[in-house]
């Protein structure tokens, strides 16, 4: 018997795939650890935030409603024309906030939390002016729902 | 000899320690939640306050967002306005330093037993009229006194600390014209001396870290919400009105 054969030749392993799992598993985790969630941001209008240092965590699971003032597009003599957004539409008219939080009101999911964790999310351009921000707390207050909260950016 | 084929390596358990690490990655992953600033709006009232002047602490805006802090603009270097200047304020306001000019006087050196005592006179007044808001506001208060006292002796301290006034407070005045921007820079300094101050006092008084306490730890929670009557957030905003 001869130490090297030639007549038999020996079939090659088939290429295992078992580490195919751990290269998408692998993509997976790449994509779950960069992933930041984009916050609930208005479409219709362009939104400059502001950027602060003292900040606090918003809670989780909160109910809230969102009012966005941000500019429109639209120029007014050059200066840029502010818009409310409030849901998912622009607003003509200030009164309608106060409809839109007394229906939010009869809701019984918000109503029961309606003085203790309904909160009014702001996300306003830093350059608008306080007059659109007081008009909308105005009827805010109307609808008797005080607790506001300024969407912010942390300063590093 | 025999010869040994090449066994295949058995893939089985490949699954198991992939879900094992995926559910590690699952738990210890943490979002960053969104930041904000926070804000009660007043309630509506009617009700003029009398308040004495130097219990007020007044920061104006104006349209073309130039400050004022009880009456005097804030200094610009190189063109651009000083906002330091109010924290350093913020922090004179409340710091607790007897008979200084135009800053509150402290009249009320909150102690235990004081605690106990008004909180028995307001359960007997509130006995002989229980829907009386104000008595129900008051116990509020002093209960929440009472309970940062006993948080205060608690970490080995005398359960006792110096108030401000009731109605002593920090006013903001902003014009209708002032930027978003300048109004939450304000608020942004006002906080900022706030909390340096809460951090020196939970420093001093508890060996810790003010910002790093966890306000959903029960222990934790009960000296937050103790320093926070030290150093309670009072602002107010003027009602609309331009400034000049």
């Amino acid at each position: 018997m001869s130490k090297f054969s030639k007549g038999k030749k020996r079939k090659d392993p088939a290429i295992s795939t078992a580490a195919l799992p751990d290269i998408v598993f692998m993509l997976l985790f790449f994509f779950m650890v960069t992933t930041v969630f984009k916050e609930k941001e208005s479409n219709l209008l362009e939104i400059d935030k502001v950027a602060i240092k003292e900040t606090i965590d918003l809670e989780k699971n909160i109910k809230a409603a969102y009012f966005w003032i941000g500019r429109t597009g639209e120029l007014d003599n050059g200066e840029p024309v502010y818009g409310v957004q409030l849901d998912d539409y622009l607003i003509n008219d200030f009164s309608e906030i106060k409809d839109y939080l007394e229906v939010l009101k009869k809701n019984p999911e918000f109503s029961q939390v309606w003085n203790s964790s309904f909160f009014n999310v702001f996300k306003v351009d830093e350059k608008a002016k306080m007059r659109t921000v007081k008009k909308v707390q105005d009827e805010l207050k109307a609808a008797e729902a005080f607790k506001v909260v300024y969407s912010v950016n942390k300063e590093k | 000899m025999a010869k040994r084929e090449i066994e295949e390596i058995n893939a089985g358990s490949m699954a198991d320690i992939a879900f094992l690490l995926l559910i590690f990655f699952l738990i210890t992953t943490t979002m960053n939640l969104p930041q904000v600033q926070e804000e009660r709006l007043p309630q509506k009232s009617d009700a003029e306050f009398l308040l004495s002047d130097r219990n007020v602490l007044q920061i104006l805006a104006n349209s073309k967002d130039n400050i004022a802090i009880e009456g005097e603009f804030i200094k610009k270097i190189n063109g651009v306005q000083d906002f330091s200047i109010i924290k350093e304020s913020v922090k004179d306001f409340y710091s607790h330093t007897q008979g200084a000019a135009n800053l509150p006087l402290y009249d009320t050196l909150v102690t235990r037993v004081r605690c106990e005592e008004k909180l028995k006179n307001l359960s007997f007044l509130l006995s002989a009229y229980p829907d009386a808001a104000l008595y129900q506001i008051e116990q509020g208060i002093w209960s929440r006194r009472l309970d940062a006292c006993i948080e205060l002796e608690k970490a080995g301290n005398k359960g006792e600390f110096l108030v401000l006034p009731q109605n002593a407070t920090i006013s903001i005045g902003l014009d209708n014209s002032t930027k978003y921007i300048t109004y939450m820079s304000v608020l942004d300094q006002i906080m900022q001396g706030l909390n340096e101050l809460r951090e020196e006092y939970c420093e001093e008084k508890f060996k810790r870290k003010f910002s790093s306490l966890n306000d959903k730890v029960e222990a934790d929670k009960k000296i937050i919400s103790a320093i926070r009557q030290v150093y309670p957030k009072k602002i107010m905003k003027e009602k609309n009105r331009s400034v000049q």
